[in-house]
């Protein structure tokens, strides 16, 4: 549904494409639900799994698979950590923002979990889309 | 190359992956600790005021036989109704670890020499001393006493069934943070580690021992100067038992006493005994109480600790209705009530530690002589496990005394030969203790109480005690060995038969009282008993400073409440101050600027600890460095003998009675005679140096609250962001109000006995219900807690009975 568009276009147009395309494809869906899935009974380690199969199966670039599967999971993580932040009040995560070096800021604390989603999905990513290169 | 490429991010990931799932050092698994899906994140719970009220849950848990009706109030308290005692056991067991299970299992790893398998060989020392003591020794023994009561042992076995329910039932993502934190996993609960958590109070409140200190200060200054400076009964006291108490019993014989006997001393003494650590209880008869039935107060001072070591509970089941504090990792209520009775405890300062220097055959040290015979030593291997490190292998040997705790080198008076001292422990004794909680937790009545006290040994506790009927009463409480006199003050003689413990104190025999003229009794760890009864408890007891207070003011206490002594609880009257800081401020006779302002303050002072008062920070200091002055030249450790000052006691009649002593001068500097109000003089210029250079120039920097700074800590070392720092509260150590730096009123409980509904209890301690940092519950009685006020306690009759209190129930089914 997102094929890549080979038509010419102004660039400011290709770079909102690019965003859009980023955030809407299908695979930064695919590693988004499937990782969203089995996070709920497998360790979260398996987000470099989920991306990797996703990326395995329909990345078309190095490039595009180590990007979506950061933003994918940086997404997922973020979400779901600020839901248990606001719901609660943070009651957690202002303790432990003061134990973690990250100066007591909670905005840290959830942009730094996100990315630590988002970087292991960003290489499990990519390792999937390398991966299938041997299997040409 | 496009295989190595691959290769190459294939083992980034992986290396990843691996890197963030498992600690470093301190540091917990970054990745599974901060993902939203099984990390830290998912341990965060909602108000509880938002939760919709009776939202009826269903458990189920194996083993239950009938189903258990549990009701939460607004406090997280629960409150059980089950069918039969084992289901009351295994729900209590379950309930406690839903809320409590980290600190359970750490406490008893902790009581086990286990913390290095946790975080690795900066615990192995500790680890070490809990099982050269013989820790896991004494548990279990205790455990194969406590197997011996039906009862006790029903309660244990239910108990960790519900534990372990709880924790088979729990998924990674739903283990308590602190697992994550630490990254580690809960381990299967039994029978043993509740043994060990109780032995592990004996720990708290019973090892302290100044046997080693005493016997190097008897070796360095003599036996007539040593009883002289460290005498075997106050001058000023208010014992527990009231002066002029007649016994009712027909006392034994003493033993005789052992030989004279003069140790070696040691280098490596234990530490002395926590100074925080003791507790208040009083009961008042119905002749002194507005209702004209009696009330009853308790606030155990112990270490102040996030998790709380109290869970607040109510159980019932038939034949029992019983709330109150429970420590979490043993069944029954410890501090509580029922229908009819209240009971409460605090510590006694019992001698039921003593140390036997012991003679070894050989370096091989297989045998050691006693009674004129070589007797054969044990041994017992205890394996560390050590995170990351290989298993530290320590082997302890045992003499009939106990373990050899401490092994001295080379230094005793025959070459080659080790000697060691042996230790003889009331906590490796069987025990009953759970067998007494059972009972009390059903008692009626007084005679209830006295044969439920039956089966308790260790640690002796101050039991006060007052019933619906009318009656008061405490008994001193314990598992005490009939010693000659002074038996134990210092070190014995590990080959002399006539030191060992032959036999006890028998039970009905320990120090008591029932409803005494006065209309009160009232413990505060000070001495158990005046001169006159007939067996020796101990030599040293805490100070007399809260008990006298104590009982100053119940007995002028006329038409008592709840109120009054919740007020009385909360007492930061300065008895010390009372006592000395006249006579300090007619030492200073020409002070300096510096010194008239700060002696104006005091002046000024009414002797109460208040949090905002500048003047009990100075007093409180300068008494320390006055001691201090007078003391360390003689009295001070090196690294080759430790010993330890004579008592604040001691220091005021040596102040009041021979001011001209020689113990004033230094011997330190030579060719000068320091006089006591030298010493004054120049201990409060050290005091105000020492205060300008932590606060600044006087202000309100310097105020009491400020200066001493309560901390409740986290039970791990330096989480100061799951701790409550700096909590604003008067008081201190010798005040009623014993909050000190780290120690204070673990519990506090005021019941008022009565009739039916006319029964009324209130309670709070500083903390929570909940164990997790993450929920609101976790430090919500805090506050509560250090504004001096109570929790009215919810006692319900019945499942059925409605309250707008309960928030949240939850069936727990089969």
């Amino acid at each position: 549904m997102n094929q890549r568009t080979h038509t010419p276009a102004p660039v400011q147009q290709e770079s909102q494409h690019k965003l859009s395309d980023l955030f809407l494809s299908s695979l930064t869906w695919a590693i988004f639900i499937s990782a969203l899935i089995t996070q709920f009974f497998l360790p979260w380690w398996t987000i470099a799994l989920c991306s990797g199969i996703s990326s395995f199966f329909l990345a078309k670039s190095g490039g595009e698979a180590f990007m979506k599967g950061l933003v994918s999971a940086f997404l997922l993580w973020l979400i779901f950590a600020l839901y248990y932040h606001l719901s609660t009040d943070g009651i957690l995560s202002q303790k432990i923002a003061n134990i973690l070096p990250v100066n007591g800021r909670t905005t840290v604390l959830i942009i730094l979990s996100a990315f630590i989603g988002g970087l292991v999905a960003a290489w499990g990513s990519l390792s999937g889309y390398l991966l299938r290169k041997h299997f040409k | 190359m496009n295989f190595l490429k691959t290769l190459l991010t294939l083992s980034v990931t992986i290396v990843l992956c691996y890197a963030l799932n498992r600690t470093w050092g301190v540091v917990p698994p970054i990745g599974k600790f901060l993902s939203p899906f099984e990390g830290f994140w998912v341990n965060a719970e909602a108000s509880y005021k938002d939760a919709p009220t009776m939202n009826e849950d269903k458990l189920q848990i194996p083993n239950l036989q009938g189903e258990v009706t549990v009701l939460y109030d607004e406090n997280g308290v629960p409150h059980v109704f089950a069918q039969n005692d084992h289901d009351l056991y295994l729900a209590q067991g379950y309930l406690t670890a839903k809320d409590r299970l980290w600190q359970m299992e750490f406490q008893t790893h902790f009581a086990a020499g286990r913390i290095s398998e946790i975080v690795g060989d900066k615990a192995l020392e500790s680890d070490r001393y809990q099982r050269r003591m013989g820790a896991v020794y004494g548990a279990e023994k205790s455990l194969s006493g406590m197997n011996e009561n039906p009862q006790a042992k029903l309660s244990l076995d239910a108990y960790s069934e519900g534990v372990n329910a709880y924790i088979n039932s729990l998924s990674p993502r739903e283990y308590p943070v602190e697992y994550k934190l630490l990254g580690y996993a809960p381990e299967a609960w039994s029978p043993l580690k509740s043994a060990l958590f109780l032995k592990n109070m004996s720990f708290v409140l019973a090892s302290g021992t100044d046997d080693l200190r005493m016997t190097n200060i008897l070796r360095k200054y003599g036996k007539e100067v040593t009883e002289d400076l460290f005498p075997n009964y106050p001058s000023k006291e208010s014992p527990i038992i009231p002066e002029g108490t007649k016994i009712d019993f027909q006392p034994l014989p003493l033993p005789p006493a052992p030989h004279d006997f003069t140790g070696i001393g040691s280098m490596n003494p234990q530490p002395e005994r926590d100074k925080g650590i003791g507790s208040n209880n009083w009961a008042v008869s119905g002749s002194k109480s507005a209702t004209g039935l009696p009330l009853l107060a308790n606030d155990p001072h112990l270490t102040l600790s996030l998790p709380s070591i109290w869970y607040q509970m109510q159980l019932v089941s038939p034949g029992i209705n019983v709330y109150g504090s429970t420590m979490p990792g043993s069944p029954s209520v410890i501090i509580g009530f029922n229908q009819d009775v209240a009971w409460g405890v605090t510590n006694v300062g019992a001698d039921i530690i003593d140390w036997y220097q012991v003679k070894f055959r050989d370096k091989s040290m297989n045998e050691y002589w006693h009674d004129g015979k070589w007797k054969k030593i044990s041994k017992r291997i205890e394996v560390i496990k050590v995170k990351g490190k290989p298993d530290v292998i320590d082997t302890v040997l045992y003499t009939h005394h106990g373990p050899v705790v401490y092994l001295e080198g080379q230094k005793p008076f025959k070459k080659n030969i080790p000697v060691g001292h042996a230790l003889r422990w009331i906590a490796h004794e069987k025990s009953q203790e759970l067998a007494a909680f059972y009972l009390l937790n059903r008692a009626k009545n007084y005679d209830d109480y006295v044969k439920a006290l039956g089966y308790y040994s260790a640690p002796a506790q101050n039991f006060v005690f007052a019933s619906n009927q009318g009656d008061i009463a405490l008994w001193v409480n314990g598992k005490f060995p009939l010693k000659a006199k002074e038996q134990g003050k210092y070190i014995l003689d590990g080959t002399d038969n006539s030191a060992d413990w032959k036999s006890f104190i028998p039970a009905l025999q320990n120090p008591h009282v029932k409803n005494p003229p006065r209309g009160f009794v009232s413990s505060a760890n000070q001495s158990s008993v005046d001169p006159s009864y007939p067996y020796y408890i101990n030599w040293e007891f805490a100070p007399s400073e809260r008990g006298r207070r104590i009982n100053e003011r119940l007995t002028s206490m006329t038409k008592a409440t709840v109120d009054s002594l919740r007020m009385l609880q909360n007492d930061n009257y300065n008895l010390k101050a009372r006592d000395m800081l006249p006579l300090m401020l007619e030492l200073v006779k020409t002070p300096t600027k510096a010194q008239a302002e700060a002696l104006t303050k005091l002046k000024s002072w009414n002797k109460v600890n208040a949090p905002d008062e500048i003047a009990p920070t100075i007093f409180e200091t300068w008494a320390d460095y006055l001691r201090e002055a007078i003391w360390h030249d003689d009295f001070g450790s090196d690294e080759n003998i430790v010993l330890k000052y004579p008592s604040f006691d001691r220091t005021l009649t040596l102040m009041q009675k021979d001011p001209k002593s020689k113990w004033f001068d230094d011997v330190l500097t030579k060719n000068k005679v320091e006089t006591l109000e030298g010493l004054a003089g120049s201990s409060l210029t050290a005091t105000l140096d020492s205060l300008v250079k932590k606060h600044g120039k006087m202000s309100e920097k310097w105020n009491w609250s400020d200066h001493k700074s309560t901390d409740i800590r986290h039970l791990i070392p330096g989480m100061n962001a799951l701790s409550k720092m700096d909590v604003k509260i008067g008081g201190g150590s010798g005040i009623v109000n014993a909050t000190t730096e780290r120690t204070g009123p673990s519990w506090r409980m005021v019941v008022q006995l009565g009739k039916d509904k006319a029964l009324k209890a209130y309670g709070v301690y500083p903390g929570g219900q909940s164990g997790n940092p993450g929920s609101p519950l976790y430090d919500n009685m805090v506050e509560t807690w250090r504004k001096g006020e109570l929790n009215e306690l919810l006692y319900l009759r019945s499942k059925e009975e409605t309250s707008p209190r309960i928030k949240k129930s939850l069936k727990l089914v089969k």
